[in-house]
């Protein structure tokens, strides 16, 4: 099987997932206890109002046939529209859209450029002092939570040293990687021991392995040997944890946006929650879901590029 | 499973004491693990005798006091007394958290094992159930269910629950799956036994030893997760003292009053390092004795 | 006829947790150009360790190696570790027992066999160094190589994978080639293939061939020179025919009785195992490491390290008693 029978499957096999995500998201919304009409307009709501939301949000048919209609509008980006901001779902989401995915980007950009080479150097010295105190230390950051640590870092580097800016999103590029830097950090160092530590173990067992031996008695040196057929190898573990714990970061973005105060998509859907803007939150969801399905979907093929012997199958 | 990363070979996170272990030995890590988390528990549970205060009283005056004898962790700005609060919302959060693995636990076994006993079907349905729900960030679940049933202690088991419970279906289904073919099963097949019997008694004391060594490496993240919704306000409410909202609290005053949001963290991360300790060498114990 | 290699005394020591081990003790040998000099013993002897300490490759770290180990004018035993980088591939070429593991699975084998030749700066350009990756590929009997330069590993059969371990070390012309079990991890009748490449080769490139084995018969069909290994140490050298009609060891006698013979009548249907166990190195008994499966051993054999001698011109034995073994297989001859 070729290649792109292998990603027609996978593609078919995404949908059931995203017919799924869809049901769950609209299940959610209607399992709030009482009227939802009700929970969203507030007690002092007229009844007039009441029944243009029920009508508006189609809660006066059946069941099925309001799934269906919800599936067909979301399937054509019509996500409703956000009680609290008068303008469709969609809209607004956009707008919020690229400060997450800027956070995103950046922390696993700065997270491979941290990570790999402690990792590398914690198996090389395998058992000596560096590798045992990038061990201790990524061991404590595991259990600190991630609000806590982007806080602690807020106070060393933005009150005590104000070096960086103590919250929100800045303007232009380099302003926006000065705003962005400690919440990425914040996100690299809870994604560091894990990184690290699987990292550092497949360069251990890649170091170990006898193909590694055999290209060391051709006389490479030892930079190219490490670059060639090391690194190479223990990269497409780190595309794999990336990719698999992309669910993880998303989540993790939410908090850290706001505990910096960076305009996203976690930020967004933290004040829909306390608004109760119930059409904002289903939206966000839904494309909280898509990203990661994307996400899970690119990993796949990026690792099937990479390793020959996935068999298209 | 929850905000946890997930590694893919299969392999659990072992929270690594191993730094830790080399310098006191296996044993006393879980020792000294289980001994710090005996300390807490006892001191969450001694709390009244502990401390003179009380962690709903307010003092204005005496608000916003950097630690000192008379105050151990400081003050916040309502003045009480932060020491005596954490203390006070060691037991709610310990306990909630502890309960938000049990119910994924006992929720996700359930489904797994159906799915990996019966096959057919009931697998299809429930693996893309666990697919559905895994596609979305465990944070998120658990907003949005928060979302919808309102703050407080019962829509925090839901929600964790709900988001919780996949990782462990998976992995009780993946142990089922082998230990359907086993004999003894084809045995009590054979001696007329119900499926259900077969389950409880013969599927599920095999495959219990994996959901613990995992269960102990989530306990840390589930503490992780409960504190962090109880940051962004879906915990329980105010006046309620939990670690998460007291942080929460605490963020508007970081330029004056730093201990508000460093200390009561420092008792999360000293839980998650004790726990992890303890963790680490019990499932070490369990998979040992395999 | 140059001489190649010159090894004296060259001694590994590795850190274990029960204390330092010497898992490679005082070896001796030497090797010319065009020569295939056999190094045989069981799993564990350290014929292994031995091929790895000449070239600095022992996988345990901090490993002590001393003595003597002349590659031509150079001690290979006092480089450094880039100068050893040097020799590794372009002089002295080793290949690894398990070809299949040897080469990288994400890496094309053409990659693989061209990238010693750029490190080492034999080809200037990756076109040159193809066009000579696909003729080493042909020289070494893989059908199709232009096609088959760009395919994995994993698409090639265990005695494929071979022949471009085989390819990839003679990638650079090295002068000697370290053969570690060339064929253990094959089928029998590959095995034989393999075996006649690597003589052909040899033979025709006028290479040195230290090939390592554990297969007695593997050694009579090649080499022209035996080394036998026993716990560490080598127990004898001699010229192939001399050491199989007329060992100068009880452990090379051992060895021979095990192989089925079907050239004589006497009792040509049971094979004479060597009684016991190879010694544990970290408690050797004392004296010559045999002395306790030796069926000749006497009181003498128990004391202080046993010196390889010479025993006969060109021969070296670390038996006390060669001389009488000598002896008595000419009697046996002459009988």
């Amino acid at each position: 099987m070729d290649f792109a029978s292998f990603l027609m499957r996978r593609l078919v096999q995404i949908v059931p997932v995203l017919f799924g995500i869809v049901l769950v998201v609209f299940l959610v919304v209607r399992l709030i206890p009482g009227d939802p009409a009700r929970i969203m307009l507030g007690v002092y709501a007229s009844d007039e109002r009441l029944a243009g939301l029920r009508t508006q949000l189609g809660l006066d048919r059946q069941i099925a046939a309001q799934f269906f209609s919800f599936l067909g509008d979301a399937a054509q980006g019509q996500l409703g529209t956000s009680l609290v901001f008068r303008r469709p779902v969609l809209e607004i989401i956009g707008e919020r859209l690229p400060p997450t995915v800027a956070l995103i980007t950046f922390a696993v950009l700065l997270s491979v450029a941290i990570c790999v080479p402690l990792a590398m150097l914690a198996a090389t010295r395998q058992g000596r002092p560096p590798d045992q105190a990038i061990r201790g230390v990524t061991t404590l950051t595991l259990a600190m939570p991630s609000f806590w640590l982007g806080l602690n870092l807020l106070i060393l580097f933005a009150v005590l040293f104000p070096i960086f800016p103590v919250s929100g999103y800045g303007r232009g590029f380099l302003d926006t990687l000065w705003h962005l830097f400690l919440p990425a950090l914040t996100i690299t160092l809870s994604l560091a021991p894990i990184l690290i530590r699987t990292l550092r173990s497949s360069v251990i067992e890649a170091l170990q392995a006898p193909h590694v031996a055999f290209a060391r008695t051709k006389g490479l040196p030892h930079r190219l040997l490490m670059s060639r057929h090391v690194l190479r190898n223990g990269l497409m573990a780190t595309v794999t944890i990336l990719g698999v714990n992309i669910g993880w970061l998303l989540g993790g973005s939410v908090v850290i946006e706001n505990v910096f105060s960076i305009p996203g998509l976690g930020n967004l859907i933290i004040s829909s929650v306390s608004a109760r803007d119930y059409p904002m939150i289903q939206g966000i969801a839904l494309v909280f879901g898509l990203m990661v399905i994307c996400i899970n979907l690119i990993t796949d093929i990026v690792y099937a590029l990479l390793d020959p012997r996935v068999s298209y199958d | 499973m929850t905000e946890t990363p997930i590694i893919p070979t299969g392999r659990l996170p072992l929270l690594g004491s191993s730094v830790v272990r080399r310098l006191i030995g296996q044993r006393g890590a879980m020792v000294a693990g289980a001994a710090i988390l005996i300390v807490i528990i006892g001191a969450s549970f001694l709390a009244p005798w502990i401390t003179p205060y009380d962690p709903l009283d307010q003092n204005l005056r005496g608000g916003l006091k950097p630690p000192s004898w008379e105050h151990l962790f400081g003050t916040d700005n309502f003045g009480r007394d932060i020491f005596t609060r954490v203390l006070y919302a060691a037991k709610i959060d310990l306990s909630i958290s502890f309960l938000c693995v049990l119910f994924p636990w006992v929720l996700g076994t359930i489904l797994g094992a159906l799915a990996g006993y019966f096959g057919g079907f009931a697998d299809t349905l429930i693996m893309r159930t666990v697919d559905t729900f895994t596609a979305f960030p465990f944070l998120i679940m658990a907003i949005g269910v928060i979302a919808v049933l309102g703050p407080g202690m019962t829509s925090i088991y839901i929600a964790l629950t709900l988001a919780g419970w996949s990782m462990y279906a998976r992995i009780v289904r993946a142990e089922v799956l082998v230990v359907k073919r086993a004999e003894y099963i084809l045995a009590a097949r054979a001696l007329g036994f119900s499926h259900a019997r077969i389950i409880a008694r013969h599927v599920l004391p095999n495959i219990i030893t994996p959901t613990i060594i995992f269960a102990m490496t989530d306990i840390v993240l589930v503490i992780l997760s409960t504190t962090t919704l109880a940051f962004l306000g879906l915990g329980l409410p105010p006046p309620t003292p939990t670690w998460g909202t007291m942080i929460s609290e605490g963020k508007s005053f970081i330029f004056t009053a730093w201990w508000i949001v460093t200390l009561p963290g420092l008792a999360i991360v000293l839980v998650g390092i004790s726990l992890s300790l303890l963790g680490d060498g019990i499932a070490d114990w369990l998979r040992n004795r395999e | 006829m140059t001489l190649l290699l010159d090894i004296r005394g060259l001694t590994t020591v590795i850190p274990t947790r029960k204390g330092p081990l010497t898992v490679v003790d005082d070896l001796t040998f030497t090797l010319e150009s065009g020569q295939c000099l056999g190094l045989v013993g069981e799993s564990g002897s350290g014929k292994s360790m031995a091929c790895r300490s000449l070239l600095g490759l022992v996988p345990v770290a901090d490993s002590t190696t001393s003595g003597q180990a002349l590659y031509k004018s150079n001690d290979l035993a006092k480089l450094s570790e880039t100068a050893l980088t040097k020799i590794r591939g372009r002089e002295i070429a080793m290949m690894v027992q398990d070809a299949v593991s040897a080469l990288n699975p994400v890496w094309r084998i053409g990659d693989q066999i061209t990238e010693a030749m750029l490190a080492h700066g034999i080809t200037r350009t990756r076109g040159e160094a193809r066009s000579r990756a696909v003729a080493l590929m042909r020289q070494v009997g893989i059908p199709d190589p232009e096609n088959r330069l760009d395919d994995y590993p994993h698409q090639f059969s265990g005695g494929m994978c071979q022949r471009v371990v085989i390819a990839a070390a003679l990638a650079c012309n090295p002068q000697l080639i370290i053969a570690d079990e060339p064929t253990t991890a094959l089928d029998v009748t590959v095995q034989d293939q393999i075996l006649k490449l690597l003589i052909a080769l040899q033979r025709d490139l006028g290479l040195g061939l230290l090939l390592v084995t554990h297969d007695m018969g593997v050694v009579a069909q090649s080499c022209q020179r035996v080394a036998v290994m026993y716990a560490g140490q080598i127990v004898e050298i001699a010229d192939t025919p001399d050491l199989f009609t007329a060992p100068h060891h009880p452990y090379t006698q051992g060895l021979l009785d095990c192989i089925p013979r079907l050239d004589t009548a006497e009792d040509s249907l049971r094979l004479t195992p060597i009684n016991g166990m190879p010694p544990d190195l970290a408690d050797l008994p004392r004296g010559c490491r045999f002395h306790p499966r030796c069926p000749i051993a006497t009181e003498a054999c128990r004391e202080g390290p046993i010196p390889l001698r010479e025993t006969a011109p060109g021969r070296l034995s670390r038996c006390l008693r060669a001389e009488d073994m000598a002896a008595r297989t000419l009697a046996r001859v002459s009988a």
